[in-house]
């Protein structure tokens, strides 16, 4: 474990060079991404590396393809070229429940009938696990009073999904995906439409997943400044390609924010990583 | 094998959660409303009998419990001579009309529950998808140019849903069948295949022919009797079983289909084999009564406002409710404008449009399940 954090500190170049596969749980080679009904790549990437047992955040401006790439690893949209690698083997060669037993994904927005009871609902993220006739085992219920207890939603149990504020409801189906008992999390945006609290509280329960169950975690997320405070490692796209990868002191710079995101920044490494944006670089033109 | 052992250790909780009071409340309500239908359907009519009469004739032990009598009505044995003239009416015209209502209406009630779920849309029935427009062209086929098939009639109306229903499926596909493309090519087909049946009305020359088909076409249940409880009874219990079975998976599909997916589901396989099943309740329920509107869409709409969302109780819920609301209308059919009989498809439309109407007006999000 320390060698391995070691390794991922000194650079994110250093990802390259590093080929022992069992510390990579995701990976993708040549992958080009587009949508069926258009012909326009929105994401093209010779290689991706996920390393395994951290919190990976991808970060990037709107339409870079962040939200997309997240759908090609969780088996969600075809590649049109390439091929995507979760533990060793390439998606397609999973049974579907199977990589639901691998990798969970929470999209960034959900729908269920407004009197789903949230433990219920968490009670459907054990779907995977059961056969067509098979009913709850006791490995089900524990996994799902797990996952409610991890999410925190144990006051919220037998309330109506439909009543909950929009914090608790992403608490809620964080803990769908936390009954399905994975351990790889693909999570999009599950902060961007909470209040402050709630965005803690969500950033919180994937740092406590990370460390006590080394589930490997791939967030996207919207705000850099959640990315590089809760991320091991940050992955920047423009533009469906990767602009830069590594550890977030030594991706998020001044240049970075002003290329990438086109804002003017100053960037604070001490005592610990804040960015003050200034102003908008793409003003009306 | 982790699956198989741990099986038997389900627990109780979930086991029995689904039955609530309100469910409890709607089965109860939905029994009462059936046996009042079913003492004014059995005491009134050109044969009148008092209520206590027909109470007797019903709960008659020497029908009830004759191997014989049901020998006759379930296997189409001849009838027993020592029968009366009160329990023929009674047995033989009154109450296999009932039943065949009972059947009826639960078929179409689950069938319109699990399209619901299929297409996450609560205005989606068999009618809707263009399922009921494809069964019935074959049955308007079969009955004019090959009535000896009649008795495998749900069979081959199913066929002819399916066939409809595929057509509706590939024209609403595009990287997956959105329930919104469903409900769309649903109405096109349906309204082509409606045509083609009226289209042919025109090539029947017997009057009493049309006639028939005419009260066909608005759903009936004038004349039907242990023959048509023959035809519907097998398919509807092999259909309804395989409903409540599926039912834990359509609690998922309405999950959406990106949640399914990240489950698991192989979504199209259970749309599919949903799907038939639905196809299926459809049909069988076609093919003795004809197209009879709107229970497939109300009646698990007011079963989801009653007992909630979850689709075990609301399915075990349709299956009485829909029966209640079509034996109960059928008494009004039958006995409103006695003796003209209408088609018990009339009184559903009454009934059924301003309650649809009244919903549109209370809800927003109409639609949404």
């Amino acid at each position: 474990m320390t060698q391995k954090v070691n390794t991922t500190t000194d650079s994110g170049r250093a990802q390259e060079g590093r080929n022992n596969d069992s510390d990579i749980v995701v990976s993708v080679s040549e992958l080009s991404l587009a949508y069926p009904s258009s012909d326009e790549v929105i994401v093209s990437c010779d290689t991706l590396r996920i390393p395994n047992g951290e919190v990976t955040a991808l970060i990037g401006p709107n339409g870079s393809g962040k939200s997309t790439l997240l759908k090609a690893l969780s088996n969600h949209l075809r590649p049109r070229e390439g091929t995507v690698h979760v533990d060793g083997r390439t998606v397609r060669e999973y049974d579907q429940k199977e990589f639901a037993r691998t990798l969970g994904r929470l999209s960034q927005e959900n729908e269920s009938p407004g009197d789903l009871s949230v433990e219920d609902l968490v009670y459907h993220g054990r779907y995977p696990y059961r056969g067509f006739f098979d009913g709850i085992s006791d490995k089900d219920e524990a996994a799902v009073e797990r996952a409610i207890d991890l999410a925190g939603v144990e006051h919220l149990r037998e309330d109506s999904v439909g009543d909950l504020s929009g914090g608790q409801k992403q608490l809620a189906w964080m803990a769908m995906v936390l009954a399905q008992d994975t351990d790889i999390l693909l999570l999009d945006e599950p902060t961007t439409f909470l209040d402050l609290n709630h965005q803690l509280q969500v950033m919180e329960t994937v740092r406590r997943l990370n460390q006590e169950r080394a589930i490997t975690v791939i967030v996207v997320l919207h705000d850099i400044a959640q990315a590089a405070r809760h991320a091991d490692h940050l992955l920047v796209l423009e533009d469906g390609e990767i602009f830069d990868r590594g550890h977030p002191e030594e991706v998020v710079t001044e240049s970075l924010l002003a290329e990438v995101f086109e804002v003017d920044a100053a960037v604070q490494y001490e005592p610990e990583l804040r960015i003050h944006p200034q102003q908008s670089l793409s003003g009306p033109e | 094998m982790s699956e198989l052992s741990v099986r038997n250790q389900i627990s109780e909780r979930f086991t029995y959660d689904w039955i609530s009071p309100s469910l409890i409340t709607v089965i109860l309500g939905s029994i009462g409303v059936l046996s009042v239908a079913t003492l004014a359907q059995v005491s009134f009519g050109t044969y009148q009998l008092t209520l206590a009469e027909a109470w007797r004739t019903v709960l008659d032990p020497n029908v009830l419990f004759s191997v014989r009598a049901w020998e006759t009505f379930l296997l189409g044995r001849s009838l027993p001579k020592e029968f009366s003239r009160q329990t023929l009416v009674v047995w033989n015209i009154r109450l296999p009309r009932i039943l065949v209502g009972v059947l009826v209406g639960a078929n179409l009630a689950v069938s319109g529950a699990i399209f619901q779920a299929i297409t996450r849309n609560e205005l989606a029935s068999p009618y809707i998808l263009g399922i009921s427009q494809g069964a019935g062209l074959v049955i308007i086929v079969v009955l004019m140019f090959f009535p000896a098939m009649a008795s495998v009639l749900p069979i081959l109306a199913s066929a002819g849903g399916a066939v409809a229903f595929v057509l509706v499926y590939a024209i609403a596909w595009k990287d997956g069948a959105s329930p919104v493309r469903l409900v769309l090519a649903g109405v096109i087909v349906g309204t082509v295949f409606g045509s083609i049946q009226s289209g042919l009305f025109f090539f029947i020359d017997d009057l009493a022919t049309v006639m028939s088909a005419r009260t066909w076409m608005a759903g009936s249940l004038i004349g039907k009797d242990w023959e048509q409880v023959r035809l519907a009874l097998p398919f509807t219990a092999l259909a309804l079983g395989l409903a409540l079975l599926i039912s834990r998976q359509l609690n998922v599909l309405l999950l959406g289909e990106d949640t399914a997916k990240s489950l698991g589901m192989s979504i199209e396989k259970v749309r599919f084999g949903a799907s038939a099943i639905g196809i299926l309740c459809a049909s069988a329920a076609i093919a003795v009564a004809g197209l009879v509107g709107f229970v497939g869409l109300i009646v698990p709409h007011m079963v989801r406002n009653l007992v909630g969302s979850d689709y075990k109780p609301l399915l075990i819920g349709c299956v009485f409710v829909g029966p209640a609301l079509l034996v109960g209308a059928d008494v009004g059919a039958r006995l409103a404008l006695n003796p003209t009989q209408l088609p018990v498809g009339v009184i559903t439309g009454l009934v059924g449009g301003p309650y649809f109407l009244y919903l549109m007006r209370q809800k927003t999000n109409l639609g949404e399940i």
